[in-house]
């Protein structure tokens, strides 16, 4: 088939308009553009109401989100950061769940203007993995570094659609590889991908996908338009409702996005929260996990330098407080595109997932590449650290690093997770599974520095679960035992 | 229609077990390695689950399964019942 074939024959109108009001979306730019006239400093009361709306783990209408993104005084804001650590302690605990991207190919039928995979950028070096690749990549991820959990990214081309997507997804599950106490594998699966029709995605979901993620990258129609010329993601409402159709399909956990730099950030947290509402509204199902990248630097890009929507460090950790308190059952992912001095400062805002030892290079992991390579690559990354490094890092603040992949393997999805975030009660099953594959971290991965200092952590841990939980420290302590004599993957 | 009221029987019959037992029972939709929670009684005790398949689709979880255990057969033979009425 000819690309222009495949890409005239991917999007389906039926799939867009079931979802529209008469047409209309649901992010009213109007709306938005009115709230965020107001540039008034808002009455600390109101404030403080909405802090413990959100401390209610409830989600925030946009009119309150918009008083948060009024909000200058020092005070309120040192106030937020600490609802924000609140929130983020009651809904998942003290831990920080760690993945890796994994690129797969970098062809693409879009020529998204802020993109160094896009179609017409001529110093790209084009290249799709083969399955064996594939599994070399995944070695190294599993087998060496440790990782549990991968988002896997796919550039809009019919080489990588959604039966490469799907024949890559058993790939990466078939790989187990044995290591220093156990064998490491990939537990979960998470998909970065075009939007997609229904039922293609209830091919993913059948193959076992963990999230799957569709970044609208800016919910501004006009900035949409302008940011991408051609392709299929030029049209702004296929895009939208990714979600609904993902949802439709039975894939109950999804993750939405903004690239922040595109447009007035304040209008795309609005976009986020509208989202959330939206699918909350329609599914009974918010976001499992919400992501902010800051546009960085590409091969061959200038827009990245042109743009004058650039966010500052400032707004950006705004940007993330406000987004936690927002949508406060929420997984925010930070991921490994900020330097290390942004990240170590915004783990404390309310994040719940980052990423190490990442490469985003095609083919990068088992290539052992030591260097970023822009042309391999779509963007330039900012925290080279390796997981064992970030590990320790995150251990010295007093997080624990979790590699829990529990909740899709028993039930803990869509609606019903939904319930268990608001209510706390997940957070309690990520204390515990946190212990679990962490020790198995440590044991299979972790150098002698980082071990003695995670020893420590799961120690303050354990404690703290017999006086929390007296009642099921006896079954912690009997599978901390089976996970140390070399039992792996267990979980409450 | 089917599905619905299989759903609700469902519902009741699970509802019925977590009171008599006092632990979560709740069954999955299988998916690879995915199980979406299609009905029941959510965990509460922070007990790791019982996972027993129930044919090719769909799993139970029984969170403090001890208390189960004896009446396990019949239980899966009234869930299959059930679940061949959708």
């Amino acid at each position: 088939m000819l690309i222009s074939e495949w890409v005239s024959q991917r999007i389906k109108y039926d799939e867009i308009e079931k979802y529209t009001d008469n047409g209309k979306d649901f992010i009213d730019d109007e709306y938005i553009e009115n709230l965020l006239k107001d540039d008034s400093e808002p009455d600390p009361k109101l404030v403080k109401d909405i802090f413990s709306k959100a401390l209610s783990i409830q989600t925030l209408s946009l009119e309150d989100t918009a008083v948060l993104i009024r909000l200058k005084d020092p005070d309120l804001i040192e106030e937020m950061k600490d609802v924000a650590k609140k929130i983020k302690i009651k809904v998942y605990d003290n831990r920080i769940v760690t993945f890796a991207p994994l690129y797969m190919g970098n062809l693409c039928v879009n020529n998204c203007l802020y993109c160094g995979f896009r179609s017409e950028n001529s110093i790209i070096k084009r290249r799709v993995l083969t399955m064996k690749e594939i599994e070399e990549e995944v070695k190294v991820l599993c087998g060496e570094i440790g990782h549990k959990r991968l988002i896997v990214v796919y550039g809009e081309h019919p080489s990588t659609d959604v039966n490469y997507i799907a024949k890559s997804l058993e790939t990466i599950y078939s790989v187990k590889v044995k290591v220093r106490n156990g064998y490491g594998q990939i537990r979960r699966v998470n998909v970065n991908a075009a939007p997609m029709q229904i039922k293609e995605l209830e091919i993913l979901r059948d193959i076992g996908i963990g999230t799957f993620q569709v970044f609208q990258e800016t919910y501004n129609k006009k900035t949409y338009s302008y940011v991408h010329p051609k392709g299929v993601k030029a049209n702004y409402k296929w895009r939208l409702y990714s979600m609904h159709r993902a949802l439709e399909a039975g894939i109950d956990d999804v993750g939405i996005g903004a690239l922040f730099g595109l447009y007035d950030w304040r209008f795309e947290v609005l976009g986020l929260v509208s989202h959330a509402i939206e699918l909350e509204k329609k599914f009974g199902i918010g976001p499992h996990t919400v992501s902010f990248p800051r546009l960085e630097p590409a091969a061959n890009t200038p827009f990245v330098k042109e743009t004058r929507y650039r966010v500052s460090d400032e707004d950006f950790k705004k940007i993330i407080l406000i987004l936690r308190l927002a949508i406060p059952y929420t997984g925010m992912i930070l991921t490994a595109r900020e330097s290390k001095e942004i990240r170590d400062e915004v783990v404390e805002y309310g994040i719940t997932q980052m990423d190490a030892s990442t490469k985003i290079g095609i083919g990068a992991y088992s290539d052992r590449m030591t260097e970023q390579e822009l042309e391999r690559q779509q963007f330039e990354i900012g925290d080279t650290r390796t997981l064992d490094e970030l590990i320790r890092d995150l251990a010295k603040k007093g997080y624990i690093t979790s590699f829990c992949t529990a909740g899709y393997r028993c039930g803990r999805t869509g609606s019903s997770i939904m319930e268990l975030l608001r209510t706390g009660k997940e957070g309690v099953f990520c204390k515990l599974n946190a212990v679990l594959t962490f020790r198995e971290w440590l044991l299979d991965f972790a150098t002698k520095e980082t071990e003695d200092i995670g020893l420590n952590i799961i120690k303050k841990e354990l404690k703290e679960i017999e006086v929390r939980f007296p009642e099921i420290y006896p079954k912690v302590l009997e599978y901390y035992r089976k996970v140390e004599n070399g039992e792996r993957d267990l979980y409450f | 229609m089917e599905k619905e009221t299989c759903i609700f029987n469902l519902q009741n019959y699970l509802d019925n077990l977590s009171k008599e037992y006092d632990c979560g029972v709740w069954i999955c939709k299988k998916f690879g390695k995915r199980l979406s929670f299609f009905v029941g009684v959510k965990p509460y005790k922070f007990l790791p689950p019982k996972k027993i398949d129930i044919g090719e689709n769909y799993v139970l979880f029984i969170e403090d399964f001890t208390r189960i255990e004896k009446t396990l057969e019949e239980i899966i033979f009234k869930i299959k019942n059930i679940l061949l009425t959708k």
